[in-house]
């Protein structure tokens, strides 16, 4: 290999390896944040205030931000050294970028970080937060440092308490022992000079979460409890807010009072607070704006004054508070809601529903309504039919009662004058006279007998169903129109079976549905020569039914009606309603029976009638029916 | 002494028959009587009634078809429709029977009696 050559591959290689180590110029840069928290876990406020300022830190910071957290507070390090802390905190960023920003949250570690600012990375930017103005008052902010302070309003606190509990006399606050507690309540005690007239501070900072539960269990009556914040008792035991809220409004015996929202919801009533969520979300906003490059000296964000005055409405109810007293800009929260309020969907939903089904049934109702009208309207339709038709029936037998009654009164008439004739001429012996006379009875018997069945027969009937021999129905009717058939010149031919054809059946209606049908093949044959004007009547036993057919030699039926021939108002007659056969249908429906119209091959029509027969049970039944109706 | 008219009766209504030959027996003979339409022209050529009295509701052949075969093969009998149809019905199918009266069964009863004697004396 030439030495050109190989200096050629070692200047490739030498470039390759320079590709290799240069950063992807598209990786954004990772700025590194140092968050210094006052307290572990266990304080509402740093908890709520540091989730929430993590999260709008991300949200806002321009580039990806790694937050390095340490608690350098009394329960992060409880008994180390400071350096020691100091030294930790250094050594997390050993190898490692240095903090673009610092961050406290809290005095504690506001306090902590002016301690030793030195040693912390002097050169970035420091960034106080969650801390009230008055706990760096002491000293001035420095060139590269910012604060997000609070300016809690504790005296407006107190003024609430005042207005919702006028009679409150004493106020018993709850305090840690630490440092920061040490401070509040020197400061607390200046503030509170204005209220020595009306109230009696009780302060905690000498006693342990226990006492504190046992006095505020025994508080003297107009009594209420302003909770600052514990952290640490006299006894050092570290407690979490949270836990020591809920054993207060366990125990306590007094309203509960705090200056922070995020204690609201733990059993405190309200008043003027601080809000957290606004403090966290400012405080985000500045660091994004330090890391963003802004110098720390342009920021000048006020201290953050007290929220509107919020209030637990489970609370207000708890102590018996009346919503009127509050002030007028108040909100009450974790109000119950009403019955109509928790349920308004379901209420609504149902009352839909409800609505719904109701018109429904107003629907149906109202349809069930038209339909009876139209039933009642039908029956009355039908019962004005049956009329008419029984009117038709009735004309065409006056001729045949006319003509039946003629024969027995004509024939007594007669008797009468021979008998007069007779005496007057004296040749009446008593053997004549008695015989005449019992001639004229008899005679007298046979008119009345005609009068009773033509009366039944066109009397308005109810249905009354008994064992029925079809064969005296078919003589009958044949009877009733005999006169008629004598005047068309139509004779009639009966074909009955050997044995009676009983069925469950009223003999006045199956006599005039025979009729119908014997009137029916009458008026068919009209235009037929009188010879071939024959009436053929069969019954027949046929399975469990009886078959009755009327034949005629008419016209026939047309074959477009002939499928309609039984729905009222069809009528292939020039006068009539074209009822009857309706009338004959529903009869026969009556008595479980149907009608069929054929056309014959040889010319003409027949109506065929199926009724059930009645069997041997149903027979005895109905006579056994008919003997206990003749017993009662 | 004048002859007593003959008179034969054709009714299917025995009491009729029986009431009605009681009433004439006193001015006329009464020399039968048939109840089936089929049978008057024998009874007529068997009996030589002067009139006959003819109910119209008769079987087999009906009155009006029994009085036309009368009257054409014997035109010397008088022939009486003797009916509990209206007059109106009656009245409107006489034309072509060949009947020389009709009396109804509900009118006055002597008014068959006085009919038979005005025909027997028309026909002299």
């Amino acid at each position: 290999m030439s030495r050109a050559s190989e200096r050629l591959r070692c200047a490739a290689l030498a470039g390759a390896l320079a590709l290799i180590a240069v950063p992807s110029s598209a990786a954004p840069a990772v700025q590194q944040v140092l968050l210094l928290q006052s307290s572990d876990r266990g304080s509402l406020i740093f908890d709520h205030f540091t989730a929430n300022f993590r999260v709008d830190l991300e949200r806002l910071a321009g580039s990806p931000v790694n937050v390095v957290q340490v608690v350098v507070g009394p329960t992060g390090f409880v008994g180390a050294p400071d350096h020691a802390v100091v030294d930790y905190v250094r050594s997390t960023f050993t190898g490692r970028p240095m903090p673009d920003l610092i961050v406290t949250i809290g005095g504690t570690a506001a306090v902590f970080a002016r301690q030793y600012r030195q040693q912390l990375f002097p050169d970035r930017p420091l960034l106080f937060t969650a801390v009230d103005k008055r706990y760096l008052a002491g000293a001035p902010l420095a060139e590269n440092e910012a604060a997000v302070t609070s300016a809690n309003d504790f005296p407006k606190l107190v003024e609430d308490i005042l207005q919702l509990l006028p009679r409150t006399r004493q106020l018993f606050v709850v305090i840690g022992s630490g440092q920061l507690a040490q401070f509040w309540h020197a400061e607390l005690g200046k503030e509170f000079q204005q209220f020595q007239d009306r109230l009696t501070f009780l302060w905690s900072d000498d006693m342990s979460l226990p006492d504190i539960l046992e006095r505020c269990a025994k508080l003297p009556r107009d009594s209420a409890i302003l909770y600052i914040t514990l952290g640490n008792d006299a006894k050092g035991g570290a407690y979490a807010d949270e836990r020591v809220l809920t054993d207060l409004h366990a125990t306590a015996n007094a309203p509960l009072f705090s200056t922070q929202s995020v204690m609201l919801g733990y059993g405190v009533v309200g008043g003027t607070m601080m809000s957290i969520d606004n403090l966290s979300h400012t405080a985000a906003g500045t660091a994004a704006q330090l890391l963003d490059g802004a110098l720390p000296r342009s920021i000048t964000a006020p201290p953050q004054p007290p929220g509107p005055r919020v209030f637990d409405w489970r609370e207000l109810k708890r102590w018996g508070i009346a919503e009127s007293r509050l002030p007028l800009d108040s909100i009450v929260s974790y109000r119950a809601p009403s019955l109509w309020e928790e349920y308004r969907g379901t209420v609504l939903s149902a009352a839909g529903v409800l609505a719904f089904q109701s018109l429904l049934i107003i629907g149906l109702l109202y349809q069930r309504r038209a339909r009876q009208r139209a039933e009642i309207e039908s029956r009355r339709n039908l019962a004005l039919a049956a009329d008419a038709s029984r009117r038709q029936t009735m004309s065409a037998l006056t001729g045949s009662i006319a003509h039946e009654l003629g024969q027995p009164l004509g024939s007594m008439m007669y008797n009468a004058q021979a008998l007069q004739t007779m005496v007057t001429g004296n040749r009446a012996t008593s053997g004549t006279i008695e015989e005449i006379l019992s001639d004229i009875q008899s005679q007298g018997l046979r008119a009345t007998q005609i009068i009773d069945r033509h009366r039944t027969m066109l009397r308005s009937h109810e249905l009354d169903k008994k064992p029925t021999d079809l064969h005296s129905v078919i003589n009958e009717s044949l009877a009733l129109i005999a006169h008629d058939m004598e005047e068309r010149q139509v004779r009639a031919t009966l074909h009955l079976a050997s044995t009676p054809c009983i069925v469950s059946g009223d003999q006045v209606l199956l006599q005039q549905v025979l009729v119908n049908l014997m009137i029916n093949a009458m008026d068919a044959m009209a235009g037929a020569l009188p010879a071939r004007r024959r009436l053929t009547i069969s019954a027949e036993h046929r399975g469990a039914d009886v078959e009755i057919s009327v034949r005629d030699n008419g016209t026939g039926v047309r074959p477009d009606i002939i499928e309609t021939l039984f729905t009222p108002f069809m009528t292939t007659k020039a006068y009539g309603l074209g009822i009857g056969l309706t009338i004959v249908s529903t009869i026969l429906g009556a008595h479980g029976g149907t009608i069929a119209a054929r056309n014959n091959a040889e010319g003409g029509a027949t109506f065929v009638v199926t009724l059930p027969r009645l069997d041997a049970a149903g027979l005895q039944s109905a006579q056994r029916g008919a003997a206990s109706l003749a017993r009662t | 002494m004048p002859t007593r008219p003959r008179v034969l009766l054709a009714d299917d209504y025995p009491d009729m028959v029986k009431a009605v030959s009681r009433l004439l027996a006193n001015d006329c003979d009464v020399v039968g009587s048939v109840a089936d339409g089929s049978d008057l022209l024998e009874a007529a050529q068997r009996l030589q009634p002067d009139v006959i009295v003819l109910d119209l509701n008769l079987p087999n052949v009906d009155g009006l078809e029994a009085c036309r075969q009368i009257t054409h093969v014997y035109p010397e009998i008088r022939v009486i429709l003797f009916t509990a149809m209206s007059d109106t019905d009656v009245s409107q199918r006489l034309p072509g029977t060949g009947a020389s009266a009709f009396v109804s069964k509900l009118a006055p009863v002597d008014r068959l009696l006085s009919t038979i004697k005005r025909l027997c004396v028309d026909r002299g």
